[in-house]
């Protein structure tokens, strides 16, 4: 087995034996059993914060030279955040570019962009929109628009993402 | 006019960019082995001979390492390795001559395995998660440990292998960052100007894959394996002698070892 499948599974392992200590991901698993360089994972919104109750899909992948070089991650399911384009699900979080450290796992980069949802940085945003309510101080409409969006793109029963 | 044309400029993502630039750095990079075989001094003498505060040093260089290998085996006399300039330079030149001079001295080498086996201690100290540097450090063990039976051939064969010779790097980046964090008391300090923690230091500069080196990726290294290490720095300036940066884990033992020579020089 080539060394970056032989660390995949060992991250695999470790995810599925700890998975109930980090309830914010619901999910983390190679997306097909062939191929170990595409994976997928699910992150819910924490309680207490205006993404509460939804559930977000992304796509995780893997390149050759994991884990010198970081995973490329994206929202599937769109989410209203500052930091992540609304169309393409592109993430700005450092983490995934230029302050990648080849110590990360993919659990702890999902834990991370998790974390993001909550302390956006509306400094480097590629939402505008969302960056500029905050940036304006308007916590009540930021909020809210957050909520909206929730509701409508990651609350649905029936699972409507493509993945 | 002009704006439009600005306009339609195709708008690229940061990731588009990095892979870019991580393109060019690989072309050029694989010009040349991760470790190349020994060549003469007289080799870059050669190489800077239109460039005269370089080939001034050059001399220097090869009287300085005459005495460096003093009453030491003189099989390694008057010749250098080039090193693939990736960025990781440093911890690969550094590890290449590290385990080379274990070859031939059993004492030293048997110092150098429990050395390394003590690191997977100090990595977890330092707050690595076993998962994420076993890998590494498994490699860089087991390449260490059959050093003493195999032939230099073989250990140059297995530097020039990517996925052994990255694993090696990788755990050296590990085991300085872990030294850093421990020290970190000591080193702070020294990050006051650049205004980043230690941590975000030692995961952006120190761990990252292709990152360059400097002082303190250095002293943390030297310190924590406690290999001393001398850099002579060939450069541009009109001094006459190449700078020789000593690097002494322990100052009290200094001139009791022979440092392991390393040169920096531009270019390829």
């Amino acid at each position: 087995m080539d060394p970056v499948s032989r660390r995949l599974l060992k991250e695999l392992n470790d995810y599925q034996r700890e998975a109930k200590t980090h309830p914010e991901i619901i999910e983390l698993c190679p997306a097909d059993d062939e191929d170990l360089t595409q994976w997928r994972a699910t992150i819910a919104g924490l309680n207490n914060t205006p993404f509460q109750g939804g559930l977000w899909n992304l796509e995780i992948k893997i390149p050759h030279n994991y884990p010198m070089q970081p995973p490329v991650i994206k929202f599937v399911t769109p989410i209203c955040h500052p930091n992540v384009h609304f169309k393409t699900g592109e993430i700005c979080l450092d983490l995934l570019k230029t302050a990648w450290s080849p110590a990360w796992t993919l659990k702890s980069t999902v834990l991370a962009i998790s974390l993001l949802l909550s302390n956006p940085e509306p400094s480097s945003p590629l939402n505008c929109d969302a960056a500029n309510l905050l940036r304006c101080g308007d916590i009540v409409g930021y909020e809210s628009m957050i909520r909206m969006y929730t509701q409508l793109l990651a609350m649905n029963d029936d699972d409507s993402n493509p993945n | 006019m002009s704006s439009s044309t600005a306009n339609e400029e195709p708008q690229l993502t940061d990731e588009q960019i990095l892979a870019f630039e991580q393109k060019i750095k690989d072309e050029e990079a694989e010009k040349i082995p991760l470790v190349c075989q020994k060549e003469p001094i007289s080799a870059l003498e050669e190489e800077f001979k239109e460039n005269k505060p370089f080939l001034d040093k050059v001399k220097v260089y090869v009287i300085h390492i005459a005495k460096a290998i003093r009453g030491r085996l003189a099989n390694s006399n008057n010749q250098f390795r080039k090193c693939r300039g990736d960025g990781n330079c440093f911890f690969r030149a550094f590890s290449f001559a590290w385990f080379e001079s274990l070859m031939q001295n059993p004492q030293l080498f048997s110092q150098a395995v429990e050395k390394m086996k003590s690191s997977s201690e100090l990595l977890l100290n330092g707050g690595f998660q076993q998962l994420a540097f076993e890998d590494f450090y498994d490699v860089t063990l087991e390449q260490l440990q059959q050093i003493h039976t195999s032939d230099p051939d073989l250990l140059l064969v297995n530097f020039q292998t990517e996925e052994i010779s990255n694993s090696i790097v990788m755990h050296m980046r590990f085991v300085a960052s872990a030294y850093l964090k421990i020290h970190s008391a000591e080193y702070e300090p020294f990050l006051m100007v650049e205004s980043i923690s230690i941590d975000q230091f030692c995961a952006q500069e120190v761990e990252a894959f292709g990152r360059e080196s400097d002082h303190l990726q250095i002293i943390a290294l030297t310190k924590a394996l406690d290999i001393p290490v001398n850099i002579i720095y060939l450069d541009g300036s009109s001094d006459e002698q190449a700078a020789v940066h000593e690097f002494w884990p322990d100052e009290a033992a200094k001139g009791n070892r022979t440092p392991l020579q390393l040169l920096y020089r531009p270019g390829k």
